[in-house]
């Protein structure tokens, strides 16, 4: 351990319109620790190591890499001077397999002619010594989102960097998955180098940070250094993010949400009987064979199991973007297996994608076009939409979820990645608070969200089966399914290969998992 | 909230700036004195009130394929159609027109005759909207296909008797169905058509703003994935906006027809769908800024005719493209000068 940061920020500032991400944040990465960055959605976290990572200039403020100024600020420059960075979102290209992808901006060449086998051999020795196989002739498209991550790291790690900062590395990963990338963060540390953590687990805090800093709107409001006692301390330093002494806090405080027995009608309203469907090249993963599950009104239905074994081709052929190949899909008892999304819609389907970007909101459109997208007919009048009403729908969401900013003219893109995901949910569960939904179909919907957001959320999720729909949670996350859940489906292999009550151990549901 | 329209302005003074040195560098290079081919191209457009009327009518026709490619932009789509379909819908208004009893009044003629033109663009340019939303047909490479066989097609039709004997175009339009020329630009084919252009430009800046069916339409212009998984019926939009776009741009037949020619032949508004789009692409979303660009580039066409004895007028389309491009780069320069202010 040296006294000298590999990376100081200082005095940084950066606007987008009228808000502050960031306003006057410092942040010191000293080699051998694991440096956590924790704060609420919009806090400014992203914005502070892409700053550090050269992915975005400051408007104002210094950013050093190893005793000297980082010029250009742009991510070629910060990766030649040793910065390597893992984003939140996948900056994979789809179609090439992960080796061509990992050789993209250096494409080793012989005789003029792409030659990637001595890269490969490169990559498999790099992927082995670190635990990260990953299938490298495949097409990402088909990967996992885990294999993806892991691709992710492999390319980070290539050039060997002295600094390595990992955006919200675990929010995508199964537990199991990402108690391996934390693990990996902190071997890399102790062979030397700089690691900046960003995450919303503060558990993950407690276990692998050396060091941590809290911001709250684009401020520090905490920073404690290694040793400090604060950083075992979960509550404390949700209590600093979210800058009140809330009276839900800690991540396992949030038990008991709301599992007292909902309403049971007995009306059936979604039933999947015998669905095979094939991925094909959509990214969907694995197939699909033979699930069918039944969803009563007031229900709410968890699907646990390990990435890749069916939950994207089944939440893609609910929702209508699959085909299913077999099989029928019944929303009320009407067949919706070759309905479009827009008649599913019709017929109650709401929808909580796992991919944003994809599905869920469009970066260009003003965050009130978002809230309301699909639907705007319901803030017109004669074809012509009041733009007031959709404001008042804006403000609406600013108060039930803690939007932030305040600004519904803003562009949806330029929202931080939880504000964006809170978009997406009150724009889908606006329908089932007034009684309309069948089914809220939600994929991870609490993934990259705050503490008191994620609590809002599942919130929301109990209200809208109580409200009278089905509701099925596809999650990675194991305490949340047994939090809010009536039962818990397992896939394996694209099949259920278990039903299970809401307070099975984990280590039971884990089971069934793996198999 | 104010910093991306400064931006802008920024970039369009910039892309000006650098547009004109390409221009003295080219009259340079081909022996001329800048200063005075620039009087001698304000004298042939703006110096008179021939030359104004002249740039107005170009312009009409500009702004209104311009409207017809900014529709489609909205929806992230390009409208190359748009050519066939000027072409064809100018063909019909002089098929038809031709054949209006000689007494006609301009209060039946006008309106079904705009009709006409704007049914025929729209039914032109549906089956390229059908390609793409039901099979995935990039628009682009319909609308080069049907570019191709609107120009076919109007040549044989015109071959195989819809011209009249002897000539290359169709028989004249009865007085009652020709459009009033612009009274202060004697001589010119200045005429009310532009107040048509004007009109449709405007209304669909409202359209697009204002309307369930144009922020629809942004949506699918922002994400079609995203429109799609929101329920927004992305095909049928994309099937109506490019019919819209068709039906707009076959409305120049108002302008090149019944206000200028007074009948139809081969290729009398070729290029003009192509000139409207660079419009389009120059003035983004903005209305006031079509109708801009519309009149520079009509300027810059009427003026390479007044210079076109001294230097050849194809230097003036070299600027033209060389104006798109500034403008497609200039935002990256003022970025990149901003970056260094800053640093």
């Amino acid at each position: 351990m040296t006294d000298t940061a590999a990376v100081l920020l200082d005095g940084i500032e950066k606007r987008y319109g009228q808000t502050r991400a960031v306003d006057g944040a410092g942040l010191a990465l000293f080699p051998g620790r694991v440096h956590a960055v924790v704060g609420e959605n919009g806090a400014g976290k992203s914005t502070l190591l892409k700053i550090a990572g050269g992915v975005i200039a400051p408007d104002r403020g210094r950013v050093l890499v190893l005793d000297r100024e980082l010029r250009p600020a742009t991510p070629r420059e910060a990766i030649r001077r040793g910065v390597a960075m893992v984003h939140q979102h996948f900056m994979l290209v789809p179609t090439l397999t992960g080796l061509e992808n990992l050789a993209l901006g250096e494409e080793p060449t012989r005789l003029g002619m792409l030659h990637l086998s001595p890269l490969a051999a490169d990559v498999e020795r790099l992927a082995r010594s670190l635990r990260l196989e990953v299938p490298l002739d495949v097409p990402v498209a088909r990967l996992s989102i885990g294999e993806r991550q892991r691709l992710e790291l492999l390319r980070a790690l290539r050039h060997a960097p002295k600094v390595l900062i990992l955006d919200e590395p675990t929010a995508v990963l199964a537990p199991a998955e990402a108690r391996a990338v934390l693990g990996l963060a902190r071997d890399l540390a102790t062979r030397g180098v700089a690691v900046a953590l960003v995450t919303h687990h503060l558990d993950e805090v407690a276990e692998f940070a050396d060091e941590v800093t809290v911001l709250r709107r684009g401020k520090v409001v905490a920073h404690h250094p290694p040793g400090d006692p604060a950083i075992g301390d979960v509550g404390r330093l949700a209590c600093e993010a979210v800058g009140e002494e809330p009276p839900v806090v800690a991540r396992h405080a949030r038990r008991g949400v709301a599992r007292e027995p909902h309403v049971r009608h007995e009306r059936v309203r979604l039933r999947v009987d015998d669905l095979h469907v094939d991925p094909g090249e959509a990214g969907a993963g694995s197939p699909l064979r033979g699930v069918s599950i039944e969803l009563a009104q007031g229900e709410v239905v968890g699907v646990a199991g390990v990435e890749g074994n069916g939950q994207h081709a089944l939440e893609l052929a609910l929702s209508g973007v699959l085909p299913s190949r077999r099989g029928t899909i019944a929303l009320d008892g009407a067949d919706v297996t070759r309905v479009t999304i827009a008649d599913r819609r019709r017929r109650g389907l709401a929808w909580i994608p796992s991919d944003r970007h994809a599905h869920g909101i469009a970066d260009e459109l003003p965050a009130r076009d978002v809230l309301l997208l699909g639907a705007f007919d319901e803030a017109a009048r004669r074809g012509v939409v009041d733009d007031a009403e959709l404001d008042r729908s804006f403000a609406g969401a600013v108060k039930a979820l803690d939007l932030r900013p305040d600004a519904p003219e803003l562009a949806a893109g330029s929202f931080s990645g939880g504000n964006q995901q809170k978009l997406v949910i009150a724009r889908e569960l606006r329908a089932s608070r007034e009684g309309r939904a069948a089914l809220v179909l939600a994929a991870h919907p609490t993934r990259g969200v705050d503490v008191r957001a994620a609590a809002t959320i599942r919130r929301s999720l109990v209200d809208a089966a109580r409200d009278g729909a089905a509701v099925l949670v596809i999650s990675s996350d194991l305490d949340e399914l047994r939090d809010i859940c009536d039962r818990i489906v397992v896939l394996r292999g694209g099949a259920v290969v278990a039903t299970l009550p809401p307070d099975t151990p984990v280590s039971v549901i884990g089971e069934a998992m793996l198999g | 909230m104010n910093a991306p329209r400064a931006a802008r302005t920024r970039a369009i003074l910039l892309a000006a700036l650098l547009s004109a040195i390409a221009f003295e560098l080219a009259v340079l290079a081909w022996g001329e004195s800048p200063g005075s081919i620039l009087a001698q191209l304000f004298a042939g457009t703006w110096g008179t009130r021939f030359g104004a009327g002249q740039v107005l009518f170009k312009a009409t026709s500009i702004a209104l394929a311009g409207a017809a490619a900014q529709i489609a932009l909205r929806a992230g789509l390009f409208q190359i159609g748009a050519e066939g379909a000027i072409a064809v819908s100018a063909l019909a208004v002089g098929a038809i027109g031709a054949r209006l009893p000689a007494s006609v009044s301009p209060i039946v003629a006008w309106p079904l005759l705009a009709l006409v033109a704007a049914s025929v663009g729209a039914l032109w340019t549906l089956p390229i909207g059908v390609l793409r939303a039901r099979f995935g047909a990039h628009e682009v490479i319909s609308g080069i296909m049907t570019n191709k066989i609107a120009g076919a097609l109007v040549g044989y039709l015109l071959a195989r008797g819809l011209a009249e004997r002897a000539s290359v175009h169709t028989a004249p339009l009865p007085p009652g169905a020709t459009l009033v020329r612009l009274g202060p630009f004697p001589g010119s084919a200045a005429n009310v058509a532009i107040f048509v252009a004007i009109a449709v430009v405007v209304a669909w800046a409202w359209i697009a703003r204002r309307t369930v069916f144009g922020r629809e339409v942004s949506a699918i212009g922002a994400s079609d994935t995203v429109s799609l998984a929101t329920g927004i019926a992305v095909g049928r939009r994309q099937i109506e906006i490019l019919a819209l776009s068709g039906a707009v741009a076959g409305l120049c037949a108002l302008n090149d027809v019944m206000g200028y020619k007074g009948y139809a032949e081969e290729g009398l508004s070729s290029g003009v769908g192509f000139t409207g789009l660079a419009a389009a692409l120059l003035a983004g979303r903005s209305s006031v800024g079509l109708l801009a660009t519309a009149l520079f580039f009509a300027t810059l066409s009427q003026g390479g005719l007044s210079i076109n004895a001294r230097i050849p007028m194809e230097i003036v389309d070299v600027v033209v493209a060389l104006v798109i491009l500034f403008v497609a780069v200039a935002p990256r320069i003022d970025e990149k000068l901003g970056e260094e202010d800053r640093a």
